[in-house]
């Protein structure tokens, strides 16, 4: 085998698995500083064995960071799940993870190679061997072709109505757009004491996604989510779950009153030539006449 | 902190009318509490600005005056006050009238004295509430 082909290869899937890290992290680090140096050190690939024949290369990833989480292991299993996928090209434009789907950009790299000396690559996780994919040269023309007609994951705000919460599938929700587009959205855990909160309610979300196509169905992996409603609905809300007396308050800007004054203060020298009390007493003696006569 | 719901009937005493001897009656209830207001005596006191033709200064000051007071809104456990308080005073011999039932159901759901110059209202201590008055 060449060398040259042997560092095509571990170029690849260091860079694959350097991405797909980046898209795991891109929403578990948001806000609290992110750490690039620190992702590439853990992502990068060491050459740890060799053995000739079928050739068999043996990779370790780089050590853990203190600064960071370990990300190079759900990344390498994004990279083989993307592979084990591969075979089938549907799998691959709509159900395929962001992290998975990045790292197979990469990976497409190396399709010539398959049509030199190479059969095919097994790759085989060293911590569970039952994690293995094999990448040869028919997955490797299902994810060119794939990557070529799949949307690219974008940075995407979205507004709509959070529709549906389902709890039981990781945290996964539902949200209409005002085009009447449905977006399938994935929430962090750090989400989820929140989105009881913002169920029926019509929220932001901002996260790496796909927009929709002509199904009209858009995926989005959130990293954050506001509620952001219009007068109307905000008024119809409060209608059903009405804010306390303090809140209100809060809201309005109002404390107790220190003196008469401060209330009167407003007329300066201001003089009605009617009687308030008066004319309002008459017209609630008429509207209770009007009620009682309405009644008999 | 003492909250306190006025009536329109006391509220309307702080109106720059001329002196009425009832307004002095009230102050000592009034000074150092939070005032609340029934969206029902908001509307009241700008029916009282529509139908005087108050110009747009007048009207403006009025804003103000209101902008005092915590002004609550109808919400739909306001709306089973409401209904409370109706079936109630209607057991009672003494049906509240449509607007008198809002004032006496905000009172009557927050739990909320209410300071009225008004005899129909004074059904609220019969609900289980509690009233000021300075009536005689």
């Amino acid at each position: 085998m060449a060398v040259r082909d042997l560092a095509l290869i571990a170029d690849a899937f260091e860079r694959a698995i350097l991405r797909a890290a980046e898209v795991i992290l891109e929403g578990r680090t948001r806000g609290r500083g992110r750490k690039p140096k620190a992702i590439e050190e853990q992502c990068r690939l060491f050459l740890v064995g060799w053995r000739s024949g079928s050739a068999v290369a043996s990779f370790e990833v780089g050590p853990r960071n203190q600064l960071l989480s370990d990300v190079a292991g759900p990344a390498l299993d994004a990279v083989i799940d993307g592979l084990a996928q591969s075979h089938d090209e549907s799998a691959l434009l709509d159900r395929i993870p962001l992290a998975s789907r990045a790292a197979l950009l990469e990976l497409a790299r190396i399709r010539p190679l398959f049509d030199r000396a190479i059969v095919q690559l097994e790759i085989v996780s060293s911590d569970d061997i039952q994690r293995r994919a094999v990448f040869d040269r028919r997955s490797a023309a299902i994810i060119a072709e794939a990557v070529r007609r799949m949307p690219q994951p974008e940075r995407l705000a979205v507004t709509g109505r959070l529709d549906r919460l389902d709890g039981h599938e990781g945290l996964a929700g539902t949200l209409w757009d005002r085009d009447g587009r449905v977006w399938t959205c994935t929430f962090p855990p750090a989400l989820e004491a929140e989105l009881p909160g913002l169920w029926r309610r019509r929220v932001e979300v901002v996260g790496v996604g796909i927009a929709p196509g002509p199904d009209a169905r858009g995926k989005l992996e959130v990293e954050t989510i506001r509620p952001v409603e219009g007068p109307l609905e905000e008024r119809s809300r409060r209608f059903w779950t009405a804010p306390s007396l303090d809140r209100l308050a809060i809201e309005q800007g109002v404390g107790p009153i220190g003196t008469i004054e401060e209330l009167l203060s407003v007329w300066g020298e201001e003089r009605l030539e009617s009687d308030p009390f008066q004319e309002l007493m008459a017209e609630r003696a008429r509207r209770r006449l009007e009620a009682r006569a309405a009644r008999d | 902190m003492d909250d306190l719901l006025l009536d329109t009937s006391v509220v309307s005493f702080f109106l720059p009318a001329k002196n009425r001897p009832e307004r002095t009656l009230y102050e000592p209830h009034l000074e150092g509490r939070r005032l609340i207001l029934s969206f029902q005596s908001v509307a009241e006191l700008w029916l009282l600005a529509r139908k005087n033709g108050w110009e747009n200064r007048r009207q403006e000051n009025l804003r103000k005056f209101l902008g005092k007071f915590l002004v609550l809104p109808a919400d739909a456990e306001l709306a089973e006050a409401w209904a409370d308080v109706t079936a109630a005073s209607e057991n009672l011999g003494q049906r509240l009238e449509t607007a008198d039932a809002w004032i006496v159901a905000t009172a009557f759901h927050y739990e909320l004295p209410l300071v009225t110059h008004d005899r129909d209202q004074l059904i609220l201590q019969e609900l289980g509430g509690r009233v000021i008055t300075e009536l005689p």
